[in-house]
């Protein structure tokens, strides 16, 4: 199988602004009063992380808050570029994200109204919408509330109506972060069926979690990240283990 | 599907942003452009009860009152004086309404931003096409009313509309594509707009006429960009002539110069937007 991600030694560095210099206010007076210059703390989210994935494999990432698994999803997705190092893509593949379900839904729009709006965000055409649209729905399980305003939704409903969508875009490599943070037993278990159909079909999943269960079911190798560098990239009952030993917890068991 | 073979990789990061790439992102986005687009609408007129007939009402009362304040108290009557007026004012609130919605469209759509990856470029301009449908809706609407109860023939020069209104819509590009970003660094940049558009409202001749302004003030209104376009939209619909040949250098001029300067900024920061947000 060839290489479709190829992350090479990759480091990214933010800016942390403690004297907000999006207010014109701090550059004026900071030309005159050295003390009112805006204030940057550098901090590296990642640094030099170097990965590769090949087609059809999943990829778990774990590691704690802070440890620069966002950051890495997000350098994948193309939404930061890396400060160092480069990030390899297929030209032609089509990337999906799951960093956020639901992503520009807007309350006064009805359902389908969002799923169109929301398909539309991550770059599906009219006609390829239409196509989806019934398996989205029957997905959701909403189908009786699809003419009402996504106000009227519960939080609840409105994840699925998301996540729906999500999982019927079938892109070629999956990014997926903690999505399993949040919602109940039950979207949980519909969550772990959706990615274990589209394991089934050779596609390449990159999955940030915190739930081991999840990371078993799910990839066939894990990557571990602390303090923005990678420790440990290798089988998934090793890897967790590592993790464990990592954070001082007990080992995870199974359910 | 399983892949035979080595799949070409490329780095998104290289190669600088262009004008041409800028192109071809909103080429390739036109669903997204037209679902933003119409969400804007939908929302604009969901749950009113007027809905677009507040779009008619608000430019005519405005009319209205500046009809009042001009033609009565301060006594300055000018034959066709709401019909004058319309014309410019349609055309300026299109240009502000664009100006001030684009100030958000970066900085308040930061959840889409943060999600997905897609040109950046993409959320300034459909604010711009949504009051730019607002614009022609209202127009189509008004102008065959003003034509017909000032008893004026609609002239061949009409047909030119489109073409100045094309400038305009680059020029009103270019703007939003400067304050969106401009936004999203510093937050003063609405502040500063409000004080900005009414500067430019009044040196811009919509509610007086050019001829009216003392020859050594006019290279003042020269200056404001809003100026040749509502000199021409004045002799295409209301005097029923061509405009001359200074303002069709003025409209092209402001617009295409400052849609290039505009894309050129917005796709030289538009990397740093998502952590600026």
């Amino acid at each position: 199988m060839s290489v479709l991600l190829d992350i090479q030694a990759v480091s990214k560095r933010f800016h942390i602004r403690h004297n907000r210099a999006s207010e014109l206010k701090v550059k004026f007076l900071g030309m005159f009063h050295g003390h009112h210059r805006e204030v940057l703390e550098e901090f590296w989210a990642l640094r030099d992380v170097s990965l590769n994935v090949r087609s059809g494999e999943a990829v778990g990432v774990i590691g704690r808050n802070g440890s620069g698994k966002s950051t890495l999803l997000r350098l994948v997705a193309g939404l930061y570029s890396p400060t160092r190092g480069r990030v390899l893509v297929p030209a032609d593949a089509r990337i999906g994200t799951m960093i956020e379900l639901g992503v520009g839904f807007h309350p006064e729009l009805s359902g389908r109204e969002n799923v169109y709006l929301n398909a539309a965000v991550n770059g599906l055409t009219r006609r390829e919408i239409g196509a989806l649209y019934p398996a989205i729905v029957e997905y959701s399980g909403l189908a009786p509330f699809m003419d009402a305003p996504l106000k009227s939704y519960s939080s609840g409903m409105q994840m699925r109506l998301g996540f729906s969508v999500a999982a019927n875009l079938d892109p070629e490599i999956l990014l997926l972060d903690e999505i399993f943070a949040v919602g109940d037993a039950e979207f949980q278990r519909q969550c772990l069926e959706t990615l274990a159909a589209l394991r089934a079909k050779d596609r390449t999943i990159m999955f940030v979690s915190h739930v081991p269960d999840a990371i078993r079911a799910l990839c066939d190798r894990v990557c571990i990240l602390e303090h923005g560098r990678l420790l440990f990239d290798g089988a998934v009952e090793e890897g967790l283990a590592f993790y464990a030993d990592l954070t001082h917890a007990e080992p995870p068991v199974s359910a | 599907m399983p892949s035979a073979g080595a799949r070409q990789l490329v780095d998104r990061a290289a190669g600088r942003p262009s004008l041409l790439s800028g192109l071809r992102a909103v080429l390739s986005h036109r669903e997204l452009i037209r679902n933003l687009v119409l969400k804007d609408l939908k929302l604009k007129y969901r749950g009113s009860v007027l809905g677009f007939l507040w779009s008619i009402v608000n430019p005519l009362a405005t009319v209205g009152v500046y009809t009042f304040a001009f033609n009565y108290v301060l006594n300055v009557p000018q034959p066709g004086f709401p019909f004058f007026l319309l014309v410019g004012l349609l055309a300026w609130t299109f240009f502000g309404n664009s100006a001030i919605m684009s100030t958000g469209a970066i900085v308040d759509n930061g959840s889409l931003i943060k999600a997905v990856r897609f040109p950046r470029l993409i959320l300034p301009l459909a604010t711009v096409l949504f009051n730019l449908a607002q614009y022609l809706l209202t127009i189509i609407v008004l102008l065959p009313l003003m034509l017909l109860v000032y008893r004026r023939p609609a002239s061949l020069s009409l047909l030119l509309f489109p073409v100045f209104l094309l400038f305009q819509v680059a020029l009103t590009v270019g703007v939003a594509l400067i304050l969106a970003a401009a936004t999203a660094f510093f937050r003063d940049v609405r502040h500063f707009l409000e004080l900005a558009l009414s500067l430019l409202f009044w040196t811009t001749p919509i509610i007086y006429t050019f001829n009216q302004v003392p020859e050594r003030l006019r290279p003042v209104l020269l200056w404001s960009p809003m100026t040749p376009f509502a000199v021409a939209y004045q002799h295409l619909f209301f005097y029923g002539d061509w405009p001359d040949a200074a303002t069709w250098i003025g409209a092209a001029a402001y617009g295409i110069g400052v849609l290039l300067i505009g894309v050129h900024w917005f796709l030289s920061v538009e990397e740093q937007l998502l952590e600026r947000i």
